[in-house]
This record gives C-alpha cells, structure tokens and sequence, in this order.
C-alpha cells in the first residue's frame, strides 16, 4: 500500500511538501508516515472540495459575520 | 428514594433550599459515586481536591442570602478545555501538559460565581478533534463510544459523578455525547456564551454547551453561563430571555419541520434511531405540536462546507505547536491538522460562500414553512463500539457522526438533545433546532417532551473495566 502510494507523481508529492512549508520553515520534516496518510486522504478531500463548487454560483453571496436577527 | 447523586440539579437545588440536604451531603454523595465508576468510565482528567472545602463554603453562603442561585452548591464538572485557574487545562494532549492558565475561563468564572461546586475536568478528545480514542467508556456499555468530544463531560452526568457539565461544540460535541450517554445536551445560539479562556477549535463554529440530566438542569446552566463578554468577538450583546424562573409554555400549535431526506433517510441512519425518533414526534403531535414535512435546499452541503472549514481553522491555531512539539500530538490529531495546510484557499473561500447559501436556505425554509423548530436525530445511529470504529480504519472516521450536527453549528441555531429512548440497549437523542435567539422554543419543546415520556435512568456501567 504504502509503496503504491509513495509512488504517486512527485508533483504531489511536492505539493504537499510546500504547503506543509509553512510549519516546518525553521526546519525538519514530516514523518513519512505522516506525508503517506495525507496522500491517501487527499483524493477523497479533492472530491469534498470539488463538491463545495457544484453550487451554483446564483446561490452564493460574500462572506459576512453572524446575524442572528432573523426579520419575517 | 432516589440517590442524591441520581437526583437532577433541580431535585437538589429544592432539598437544599428546604434544609432536607447541604452541599456537604450532595457532594459527599457524588464524590462518593465518582471513586465507584472512575474506574470503569474514566470521565476525569483531573479531580479537584477542594470541592468539599467549596461544598462548605456554599452551605455557609446559604445560611446568609435571602435568594440564591440554583447552581448553589451544585457539584459541577468542567471539559479539559477550559482555563481554570487553579488547575492544568491540558485539552487532552501532551502538547499542553502541565499548562496552568492564570484565569478561569469566563464561562467557568460565571460559575464560580453562582456558587457552583467544581468535582473536576473532564475527558476530551485531543483537542476537541474528536481523532483519537480517549480512555472514556459509555456506561451504558463499557465496549461502546462515549461520544465526543465532551465525552468526560457526558458520562459524569450519566453515570452520577457530576450533578451536569459544561462541554463545546463545534460539531455536535456536546450533543453526540450526550444522545449516546443517555442525558440532556444543550448548544445555544452562537455567541451566547463566552469562549474567552476556551481552546479554541474552529472559531466560527464553536459553541460553549451545557450537559444535564433534564432539559430545566441544562436551562439554569445556561442562563447562569449566557451573557456578553467583551472578551469573545463573537459574544452577542442581545439579552437572554429568561425561562427556567418563568411558567411553562404550551407547545400547542407550535410548528416543527421534518426534513426526511437529510435526516431520516440518509444512508446511515439506522432502522432503530429511525423509528425512535418517528416515536418521538408523534409523542410531539399528541402534545399538538403540528409536524411538517419539509426540505431545505443545499443542506447536503453542511458536512462538505464544516469539515473544509473545520480542518483548516484547527490548523491555524496549532501552528506553533506543531513547530515545536510535533511529535507530542496523536497521529490522527497530527495528520488532520497538517492535512489543514494542504486544503487550497479557493476551496476554503469557497466553503465560506456556501455556508452563507445554506444558513440563507435555512432560515427561508422556517419562513416558508412558519417553523419554530427542526427536529431530527441528534446522531444517525447508537454508540458504536470502540473495536468496530478502529477496525474501519487506521483512524477514526468522523463523518457520518457529524452528518446530522454540523448544520446546527454551522448555521449558529440553538440546539438540544433530549433521550428518545433505547435501541438494543443503547439510548438514542433527539434534536430540536430552533431559529437563532429562541432558545426559550427549543427548551419548551424539549422540556414538555421530557415529561410526556420517561427515560432510563439512573445508569450504571455494565461490561468490563477499561484498560
């Protein structure tokens, strides 16, 4: 499982690695344990991600904060 | 004649008021009940040694006010993610062991305050993650979840050796462990009460909760609890209408939505917590409570728009943490949280603009439908055991626990989960969803649900001890 996992193209491979710069800027790496998880998870959280952009875009507005006032 | 420690807070609060107990007696007997099922559940991380000492103090308290608070002398238990300042917070991790916080949090100073009587912190998952599998075991089945995260907080109500708790939830963790562990979990609307001194989670989505063992016990948490803070951004500055001090409402009349396709029928939801559930709301109907059903559009989307949102808030609180004490974290915490860094920011955004479409579609369908509540399953299905939840993978799956709280959470509507009876054993909860700010509905239909229908009680853990 593993070897098939780690033998995804580097690009994901690197890809991960980059984003996971931002923790370990002063150094050190993450565990290969760690860095085979994510790969195995990351197809699944591409498909949750994926689904967030099926709502059509008429539906959507700008972010704002909480209004817990409802007015009928 | 019920055990003071199987008594609710206000079946206490009254035999104290009438000089028929002290609180010396109350905690003694919780004490008590806790040395008898800490061993078995394991709901404390950490057990305060002053609690009769404070017991003493709110029988002399008593002596001298003319009206006191009903949490007056109440032994309350705390999660493990709320600073207190005499003892560690450490949120179940090694990453804060030993972290000694030099204020209480302001939901737990407001308790303090009323007098309450601390027995201890309670277990949670590292973090509130919810990812790994603490040392808490269900009582109604030793080999079964506890819930979680407020799993401590939960099984101390449960099983007596807390009176109620106070919890988080940002998606669903004082309600999943309170449908699973048989009492009453109550989130109110988003910003009603403080998180200052809180570990944060996932800032938009959290909650402060209370845990009892009937809807009016977890009302006069709340409303001790509820209230600005300057502290908390997100602490709402509208005053909390008052109700445990007021006479009952009637339900008759009151209109409550049923969306069958997200709640009922989807794939995980078993045949038991089904036709609970279908029980209870007819029970609801008996009391004139009208049941419609209704669907509310793009709610499908509330587990993929929480955990996006979710994961990635986790990570950015834990940044530093996961700089230098990496290796501290559970694996599962740790890959979740680094896993928050590879989601793409378009797809965070994205998440953000569809949670305003869903909450839009929420309140459009209580409007169209002139509803004052929701009402599904708090959970699609009874406590799992623990070796079947490990066996499904090397990590705790998560998402079909959360399929049915998360809306609650992301929408920011106060939420109750009340007991509706047992499948094979186990309890099942029901949830009542009510429009933002109207916590005063949702406890009225919860409470005149309560009485209507009796639940199991007391419990007392069966099965082997843990580990």
């Amino acid at each position: 499982m593993c070897d098939d996992l780690l033998a995804q193209p580097d690009v994901t491979r690197s890809e991960i690695l980059a984003h996971l710069g931002i923790i370990f800027e002063e150094g050190g790496n993450p565990a290969e344990e760690d860095l085979v998880w994510i790969l195995k998870e990351l197809p699944s959280q591409r498909r949750v991600w994926k689904s967030l952009f099926s709502v059509r875009a008429g539906h959507l507005e700008s972010v704002e904060t909480f209004d817990p006032q409802w007015h009928d | 004649m019920t055990e003071l420690a199987d008594c609710s807070l206000w079946e206490l609060e009254y035999l104290l008021r009438v000089g028929e107990a002290t609180s010396q007696t109350v905690t003694t007997a919780v004490l008590r009940r806790l040395a008898e099922t800490e061993p078995l559940v394991g709901a404390y991380a950490h057990i305060y040694g002053t609690a009769m000492r404070d017991a003493e103090v709110a029988d002399e308290r008593r002596k001298v006010e003319t009206r006191s608070s009903p949490l007056l002398g109440i032994p309350i238990a705390i999660k493990d993610v709320f600073h207190t300042a005499d003892a560690p917070t450490e949120a179940g991790s090694r990453v804060l062991r030993g972290f000694q916080a030099t204020e209480d949090a302001r939901a737990v100073s407001r308790l303090r305050s009323a007098g309450a009587v601390l027995v201890g912190k309670t277990v949670t998952h590292e973090f509130a993650y919810g990812m790994n599998t603490p040392r808490t075991r269900n009582p109604w089945n030793l080999g079964c979840y506890p819930g979680g995260s407020s799993a401590g907080s939960a099984v101390s109500v449960a099983v007596g050796s807390a009176v109620a708790s106070i919890g988080t939830d940002t998606a669903g963790s004082v309600r999943t462990p309170a449908a699973v562990n048989g009492v009453v979990g109550f989130k109110p609307t988003y910003g009603r009460i403080s998180r200052a001194g809180v570990v944060p989670a996932s800032p938009s989505l959290d909650h402060v909760g209370v845990l009892g063992r009937s809807v009016r016990d977890c009302a006069a948490l709340f409303e001790v609890m509820a209230g600005h803070d300057p502290r908390d951004p997100a602490s709402l500055r509208i005053p909390v209408q008052p109700w445990t001090s007021r006479p009952p409402d009637s339900v008759v009349g009151k209109r409550v939505g049923v969306d069958r396709s997200y709640f009922m029928d989807w794939d995980g939801v078993t045949g038991g917590v089904r036709s609970r559930v279908d029980t209870a709301l007819r029970v609801l109907q008996d009391l004139g409570v009208q049941v419609v059903d209704i669907h509310i559009p793009l709610l499908d989307m509330a587990s993929a728009v929480g955990s996006t949102l979710m994961t990635v808030d986790y990570s950015v609180w834990h940044r530093e943490h996961l700089q230098t004490k990496l290796a501290e974290y559970e694996p599962g915490t740790r890959r979740m949280l680094m896993l928050g860094y590879a989601t793409p920011a378009v797809a965070y955004v994205q998440a953000q603009r569809v949670r305003k479409a869903v909450a839009n579609a929420v309140r459009q369908t209580y409007m169209e439908h002139r509803l004052d509540a929701l009402v599904a399953p708090t959970i699609p299905l009874t406590a799992p055991t623990i070796q079947s939840m490990l066996e499904s993978g090397s990590d705790i799956d998560l998402s079909g626990l959360v399929h049915h709280s998360f809306p609650a959470n992301l929408v920011g509507l106060p939420c109750i989960s009340v007991p509706c009876g047992l499948d094979n054993g186990m309890p099942v909860g029901m949830q009542i969803l009510g429009r933002p700010l109207d916590e005063p509905m949702v406890l009225t239909l919860a409470a005149s649900y309560e009485e209507a229908t009796t639940s199991p009680r007391p419990i007392e853990p069966r099965g082997a001890p843990h580990g």
